[in-house]
């Protein structure tokens, strides 16, 4: 019963391009298109529904659930685009770490210690010494190292000004050069497009009465 | 031109069986290149030619399908070879060996404008697979652009010289130039060095200085004027800049007549030949293109010109969208089905084998109120119709099932 409007869905955003005016830009093979591909909102709707399915019928507290919804729409975002972008791959490192403390933070102790070591240090603290296997460290120290705060490149021409309000929205633009941050923003627009499609889709499907 | 078209017609036929993947990128730079006479007819000549080595290759000129202009079947006789090896070292998508194949080109046609060999040389990196390499595509496209530019270079020294020696020297990689120049004249070592700084070093930069001294001046205040939007980086780098642009007309105008008899390096008009300025400036035309294609995606900018103005809006369009998530999954945690669908099973199955037939036909499900009323066990048996959900929700909704979505909001 679900299926005719994951398929329309698909059909929404995917596959009734070609009456779209959009196709043209998209047939010229310019690297520049103006959406994102099928392929990405098809992965994007797979795991976005699989997180909603998961949200659903896992539990139940009303008021936490948009911000799992919310981070849940990010992480398929990320999940769809793959690790070949920088932006991406920050919010997959974001997930990840965020997984981790909470994964740790199950055992008392364990949620005692990250709670003081949040307090203490930044605001990326990984899972502490006990609680954490070798391997959550390793990655959680890579992600605070790649979380920290790396030094502005402000040596470049034009943009002083407006381009750290961009670094702040698009993830993982604090390091970036100004050049490449423009690339990433253009590719996180689109997916973001997408995501905002298919989350729209879905409410306008849910709640039609 | 009978013989034209019964050699394309058998060539064609016989490319395509093969699947011969050369012949679109034979005719994609013949249809760019058409306004340009010379061009055409080579062009025309490759495209009848798709088979790299045709038997009609080695006809004399008076059969050279057509053509009718001895010059060009005499130039295209000599030099079909080189030109369809460049041809050919263009279509394979080897992007590294791209540029030393365009450089063996380029000495067989020293009567082409550079622009037509760029053009020819953005054509098949034009063709990429898409976005996804984005990025690479604007990394190849601008290293063949400053390519391209140290070729205009070199190509122009070589017809205001007409040195066999330098012609020699454009062979080669841009390092090895600076050798046979520099057992040249007096002034000739200056002009290669300074047309591809990013590869080489500056050998002769110290004899350049004594060349300069009269026109260091005049050269500084051009400089002065026309690099004012660089960075303060320059700055400190100018004293040395000046002394290499020995020739007088680099950062002047193409009209301007040349005050001294250097080389004369075909820069872009107004524009320094600094090392760092041309950094600076290939890093600009990143930066337009992609601001271009920003401008593109952000609904509502085409009419804005101008990069401030035009982040702004950038930066507004990602709020508005992230606001627009962050919205949207408040609905989202509100509207609940609450029914049992075994989502991550259909999309895995159905939704990936089964894309393209989902998407293009559309079928009516004869009982789907029946479906809706209970939940399917098997995904297969629904998989085969596809229904309009619009109707469906609309039938169901009116249905007494249709009381499961509603109690799920109320919960």
């Amino acid at each position: 019963e679900d299926f005719p409007w994951t398929c329309r869905l698909m059909d929404g955003k995917g596959a009734t391009e070609s009456s779209n005016p959009n196709r043209v830009v998209e047939s010229v093979p310019s690297a520049a298109v103006a959406s994102a591909s099928a392929p990405t909102k098809r992965m994007l709707a797979f795991h976005f529904l699989r997180a909603l399915s998961r949200i659903h019928g896992a539990a139940g507290p009303a008021r936490r659930r948009t911000r799992t919804i919310r981070r849940a729409a990010y992480s398929s975002m990320a999940r769809a685009t793959g690790p070949r972008r920088a932006w991406s791959r920050a919010l997959l490192l974001q997930a990840q770490a965020r997984a981790r403390r909470s994964r740790a933070e199950t055992s008392r102790r364990a949620a005692v210690l990250v709670r003081r070591r949040v307090v203490a240090g930044p605001a990326a603290a990984p899972a502490p010494a006990r609680a954490a296997p070798v391997g959550g460290q390793a990655s959680a120290a890579a992600a605070r190292a790649a979380l920290a705060p790396p030094p502005p490149p402000a040596r470049q021409a034009g943009e002083p000004a407006r381009s750290d309000a961009l670094r702040r929205l698009v993830p993982g633009g604090a390091g970036m050069e100004y050049c490449s941050l423009l690339e990433e923003t253009a590719d996180y627009v689109r997916c973001l497009r997408a995501q905002v499609q298919l989350m729209q889709g879905l409410a306008d499907l849910f709640s039609c009465q | 031109m009978e013989t034209n078209e019964k050699n394309a017609n058998d060539l064609e036929e016989k490319n395509q069986p093969s699947g011969h993947s050369q012949q679109p990128s034979f005719h994609g730079p013949g249809f760019s290149l058409s306004p340009e006479p010379q061009m055409d007819s080579s062009s025309s000549a490759l495209a009848a030619m798709g088979n790299p080595f045709p038997p009609g290759l080695w006809n004399p000129p008076g059969q050279n399908f057509g053509l009718g202009e001895t010059n060009t079947n005499a130039m295209l006789n000599g030099h079909q070879f080189s030109s369809f090896l460049g041809m050919l070292s263009a279509a394979t998508p080897a992007y590294p060996g791209a540029p030393s194949g365009f450089m063996d080109c380029g000495t067989g046609f020293p009567g082409l404008s550079a622009n037509s060999l760029g053009a020819m040389m953005d054509h098949p990196f034009s063709r990429n697979p898409p976005m996804g390499s984005f990025q690479n595509d604007i990394e190849t496209s601008r290293e063949m652009n400053v390519d391209e530019g140290c070729k205009d270079a070199l190509l122009t020294g070589d017809r205001q010289q007409g040195d066999t020696e330098s012609s020699h020297g454009v062979d080669a990689s841009s390092k090895d130039l600076s050798k046979p120049e520099c057992s040249g004249g007096a002034g000739q070592d200056e002009g290669p060095s300074v047309s591809c700084p990013k590869k080489r070093k500056r050998p002769s930069q110290d004899r350049g200085v004594k060349h300069v001294q009269e026109g260091s001046q005049q050269l500084a205040t051009l400089a002065a004027k026309q690099e004012k939007d660089d960075d303060d980086k320059d700055e400190p780098k100018r004293p040395i800049g000046t002394s290499r642009k020995s020739n007088g007309k680099q950062t002047e105008d193409k009209s301007d007549a040349p005050k001294e008899d250097y080389i004369h390096i075909r820069a872009r008009s107004g524009q320094a030949t600094n090392s760092h300025s041309l950094a600076e400036r290939v890093r600009r035309e990143k930066i337009s293109e992609r601001m271009k294609f920003l401008q593109d995606l952000v609904p509502g900018c085409s009419k804005v010109i101008g990069k401030a103005v035009m982040l702004d809006e950038i930066i507004n369009y990602v709020q508005s969208l992230q606001r627009q998530v962050e919205f949207l999954s408040m609905k989202l945690s509100a509207v609940n089905p609450a029914l049992d669908f075994n989502i991550e099973r259909i999309l895995s199955k159905d939704l990936f084998q089964s894309q393209g037939t989902a998407s293009s036909t559309f079928g009516f499900l004869p009982d789907i109120g029946h479906q809706f009323l209970h939940p399917p066990k098997h995904s297969q048996a629904a998989l085969h119709s596809i229904v309009n959900p619009a109707d469906a929700f609309g039938r169901v909704t009116n249905a007494p099932v249709g009381c499961t979505f509603k109690e799920a909001t109320h919960q």
